[in-house]
């Protein structure tokens, strides 16, 4: 079929691709090649078959119906990034699909608040287990007033529970945070469909 | 001019749409090897489902990334190569589960509209 179309066709479809080009960004280049050859095929069988059904302009109806190509770049770059957020350990990239999920809605503005408290949290854990060695005031203390993991006011009386054993605890549960919600943005951050129409 | 409550049934069909589009796609490649094109043809075809042309190619390829489809490429009378995509056992087994869990819950809330239904014709 592709051996019937015009070379302006071959030509519109070869800018077309180009444009989709332009837009793949971050995206490895095999994978790349793969997704703009696919393009170019899906185009050459669309323009064909309008063709057959008697449309007048094969090319622009078949353009028009895969849409602005800009517009599909970002699709694919967006499954990609999906895809490697919800595969990466790495919480920079965890939050970063995250923060874009939060401009999705109230779904994605949960993800993006469970990120922040989840890693947070394991940071701030990390800094007291850090701290401890310089500040022997840091500890577990309680008192009538509830307790604090950190350093209590000289202020209010309380007893510090663990002691020595506090680093260790603040990097256990630094551990237990961080790696929680790590595999919690995985799942959340996970990609679902798109948009169909009837 | 749409009013309001159209745009909100709007946004209810979308969403709707979206969250039965990984179904669909793997339903429709159930025991087939197709390429893009025919996907939609058949997807047109067996559901009056029109998924737009720029929405399947990346739900493909997250799809595949997730392991539930393999691709590979086949030249074609056409004269150019087609990618044609199947189910891998990851996918088939997903299908099912999705099948199985969309039954479950139009079943149960068939009851439901039957009310609706009722109401409608009083």
């Amino acid at each position: 079929m592709t051996a019937t179309l015009a070379t302006v066709e071959k030509g519109s479809i070869q800018e077309y691709v180009k444009r989709v080009s332009n837009g793949l960004t971050g995206i490895e280049e095999a994978e790349k090649q793969d997704i703009l050859a696919e393009i170019n095929s899906h185009l050459s069988d669309r323009i064909e078959e309008l063709r057959g059904q008697g449309v007048s302009h094969p090319a622009e109806q078949a353009f028009s119906a895969l849409g602005d190509p800009a517009a599909l770049a970002s699709q694919f770059v967006a499954a990609a990034r999906q895809q490697r957020a919800s595969r990466s350990y790495a919480p920079w990239v965890l939050l970063r699909a995250a923060a874009r999920a939060a401009s999705t809605g109230a779904k994605g503005m949960l993800v993006f608040f469970v990120g922040v408290i989840g890693y947070g949290a394991a940071l701030a854990f990390l800094v007291a287990a850090l701290l401890k060695p310089f500040f022997p005031q840091m500890g577990l203390w309680v008192g009538s007033w509830g307790f604090v993991w950190g350093m209590k006011s000289d202020a209010v009386a309380g007893r510090e529970l663990l002691g020595q054993y506090f680093s260790l605890a603040s990097v256990v549960l630094a551990f237990l945070f961080g790696s929680g919600c790590t595999l919690l943005l995985q799942h959340l951050t996970r990609p679902s469909g798109s948009v169909l129409r009837h | 001019m749409p009013t309001n409550a159209d745009d909100r049934d709007g946004r209810w069909e979308a969403q709707l749409r979206k969250g039965s589009l990984d179904l669909a796609v793997l339903a429709v490649l159930w025991g087939e090897r197709l390429y893009g094109l025919e996907m939609l043809r058949r997807l047109q075809e067996a559901s009056g489902l029109e998924l737009g042309e720029g929405t399947l190619y990346p739900i493909l390829m997250r799809l595949k990334q997730e392991g539930l489809l393999k691709s590979t490429w086949v030249e074609a009378e056409a004269g150019h190569p087609r990618k044609y995509y199947w189910l891998t056992s990851a996918g088939r087994q997903r299908a099912l589960r999705m099948a199985e869990t969309w039954n479950s819950f139009t079943h149960s809330i068939s009851g439901l509209l039957a009310r609706v239904r009722d109401g409608a014709k009083e």
